[in-house]
């Protein structure tokens, strides 16, 4: 069967192991010693119970007038446009806009016509003003301004989510996912792209493109290698991850199933992206266009600065480093299923791409078994 | 299904370089040579018959399938290229497997079909060998076992010579008429010898054009009366070489014993008559079809 030997050439591969090796190592050290430290139940009576995001409007609206009159004076904003920080300096046209609704928040806000509908328009406004990716856009907004200081029941609440709602498994699934995935947003695509080039590395390009097999049925079957052999390790680090959780909870009530499942609906789309990013680009140009490409939006990701609630219809890397805050988790739901579901389409459409690709290759097509590389420099020389 | 391969009016652009051009031919069961300096359009030709190159004019049918219809083409065809190499930490079993696996056959049908095949091109000793501990000529041997593991009605070999030593070449020639008498071999090669000693059937290509297209014997035969032996004086030769096409050259003292083609006797008074052979045949061929052969034997 060709998917098993595809498959036996993946794991057989050096970067498999690094791999394997770059997974084991982040789970050890991240997601294994952050389990370690056992959520315990708030005691009443203390002095901090830590901080806690609120979507009261009240909250928001006037830590964001007091974060903008900061900036404002200052002409200095900080914003993520690209994933990166960055300090803008808007023109005076653009700060006189800027002070304009700055005073129009603040007169309404003063006299009580302020609603949360028409503060956020101002904040829209603001952040289109700033070049977007400010703390004023939809993304920072809540978690720039609608942190507060915890109370007691703030702390109770949270707790009895994590272990009711979440059953405690549901949250340490959440921590497991948000390591994990970082490791899958980039280490794919050096697996997939070494994977492609094994045959124009050994020269066996041509013997294989004049095998009977179709382009569909040898791109579909390496694909499938990849996810397996990089899913299956996942697999049994989650099963690991519920074992340790078990052992720490011991005697309370959890959910045995639920960081694998969520292992399988957060970081399946990492592996099958990063993946198809990695076959397609290989094919196209070279393995080093693959992993530059996917190195770079990797990076973007990872960027924000955000630990928590970094979830976002777009986002390659999904974060939520905490084992409460299940309520801004929940809050994402929408973001974080359409997010999982694009990237799965994704895939496939780059999967499609790379059949079409491979296709026109074996008939000579993007330079036949040169590649793209070597047609494009023939080109080159041709229009010089 | 007939066991012929019919080209009619083929040709290939590489951008606006003619690569083939207009090609008629039609290649019958058994060894067909093809032949052709380095860069004619020989692995053009084998490339696009190998389903790896489209052409842009003209019709291909490989035992009747038409060459558009790629997936048919490959299953009833097997291709041994100029430069290949196999996945070194394989073993030469595994490799094999692989490429069975990817020609749509089933497990049983390799693993029988493998050590046949490996027992014929003597490399069942070092089936459990890595790829890359083999030797070029098994590497070669290796790659004629890929080419007909499917069984293949066609079998399409572009240089498999080159590099290899005299014992091995001789091995590998034999080899491929051992295997052309159930199906068309077509040996694509630069190096005359190994086409005289292999194949009845020949084209000869230059520049994307078929110059000759016939047997071994009606290529001798046009060169029949232009081959002449001479002794010339050393201080003789440029002269020599300025008039006629220098195929051999000795040095006896002060004297040079040539071998030349000459389409009328030359005048010069120690000259012999010889019977053309293949490598005569085919620079005669050259000359008369206007190729540039005096750059190949030191003319001016």
């Amino acid at each position: 069967m060709l998917f098993v030997k595809e498959l036996k050439k993946v794991v057989c591969s050096v970067t498999f192991v690094l791999y394997l090796a770059v997974l084991i190592l982040f789970y050890a050290t991240q997601f294994s010693s952050d389990a370690d430290s056992i959520v315990t139940e708030p005691v009443a009576g203390r002095d901090n119970y830590g901080m806690t995001e609120t979507d009261d409007p009240a909250v928001i609206i006037s830590a964001a007038i007091e974060g903008l009159s900061r900036e404002v004076e200052l002409n200095s904003y900080v914003a993520y446009p690209v994933g990166f920080y960055k300090e803008v300096t808007l023109t005076d046209a653009k700060q006189a806009k800027m002070k304009d609704i700055l005073a129009q928040l603040k007169e309404r806000y003063q006299k009580g016509e302020l609603s949360y509908e028409a503060f956020l328009e101002y904040m829209r406004q603001a952040d289109k003003l700033i070049g977007g990716g400010s703390y004023y856009s939809d993304r920072f907004l809540i978690s720039r301004f609608g942190t507060v200081s915890a109370s007691y029941e703030d702390a109770r609440r949270e707790y009895e989510a994590f272990v009711s709602e979440d059953k405690i498994t549901g949250a340490y699934a959440r921590l497991f996912c948000d390591y994990l995935g970082i490791v899958l947003g980039i280490m794919p695509v050096f697996v997939a792209a070494a994977l492609v080039e094994r045959d124009r590395k050994a020269q066996m390009e041509q013997l294989v493109f004049s095998r009977k097999i179709s382009s569909a049925a040898l791109v579909v079957n390496r694909f499938l290698a990849l996810i397996v052999s990089m899913a299956v390790p996942v697999l049994l680090l989650s099963i690991a991850a519920t074992i340790q959780v078990f052992g720490i909870y011991e005697g309370m009530s959890l959910d045995p199933a639920a960081i694998i499942g969520m292992a399988g609906i957060w970081l399946m789309p990492n592996i099958l992206i990063a993946s198809a990013v990695g076959m397609a680009l290989t094919e196209i140009y070279s393995p080093l266009l693959a992993v530059f490409a996917q190195s770079v939006w990797w990076i973007f990701s990872i960027s924000t600065g955000k630990l928590t609630g970094a979830i976002h219809k777009f986002t390659l890397v999904l974060r939520h480093n905490n084992l409460l805050k299940r309520q801004i988790f929940v809050r994402q739901t929408g973001d974080f299923l359409f997010n999982r579901c694009f990237y799965i389409v994704a895939a496939l459409i780059l999967v499609a791409v790379t059949v079409w690709i491979y296709e026109k290759k074996r008939k000579g097509g993007f330079g036949g078994n040169a590649g793209f590389k070597k047609d494009f420099s023939r080109k080159l020389k041709i229009s010089v | 299904m007939e066991n012929t391969i019919v080209m009619s009016h083929v040709s290939k652009f590489y951008g606006k370089k003619q690569a083939l051009c207009d090609i008629n031919l039609t290649i019958h069961q058994g060894m067909f040579g093809l032949l052709g300096r380095n860069g004619a359009g020989k692995t053009t030709l084998m490339k696009t018959l190998a389903t790896l190159h489209e052409k842009k004019e003209g019709e291909i049918t490989v035992c009747g399938i038409p060459i558009e219809s790629a997936g048919k083409v490959r299953e009833i065809t097997g291709y041994l290229p100029q430069d290949f190499s196999m996945y070194p930490n394989m073993s030469v079993y595994e490799c094999l497997d692989y490429l069975g696996a990817l020609s749509g056959m089933s497990a049983a049908a390799r693993r029988s079909e493998i050590d046949r095949l490996l027992k014929k091109v003597n490399l069942f000793e070092q089936r459990k060998k890595k790829v890359k501990a083999l030797s070029g000529g098994m590497k070669r041997r290796l790659g004629i076992a890929q080419a007909l593991l499917h069984n293949p009605k066609v079998l399409i070999v572009d240089e498999p010579t080159a590099g290899l030593d005299p014992e091995e070449r001789i091995r590998f020639r034999n080899l491929l008429c051992e295997v052309a008498e159930e199906r068309i071999v077509i040996l694509s090669t630069h190096i005359v010898g190994d086409i005289e000693a292999t194949c009845e059937d020949i084209a000869i290509l230059n520049e994307g054009k078929i110059l000759f297209c016939g047997t071994v014997s009606q290529l001798l035969t046009d060169a029949q009366g232009k081959v002449y032996s001479v002794t010339v004086e050393k201080k003789e030769l440029p002269q020599v070489k300025k008039n006629h096409i220098v195929t051999g050259m000795l040095a006896q003292g002060t004297q040079m014993r040539l071998r030349i083609i000459s389409e009328n006797a030359p005048e010069i008074s120690e000259m012999v008559m010889e019977e053309p052979n293949c490598e005569d045949a085919y620079m005669y061929c050259l000359w008369k079809n206007g190729c540039d052969v005096e750059s190949v034997t030191g003319g001016e």
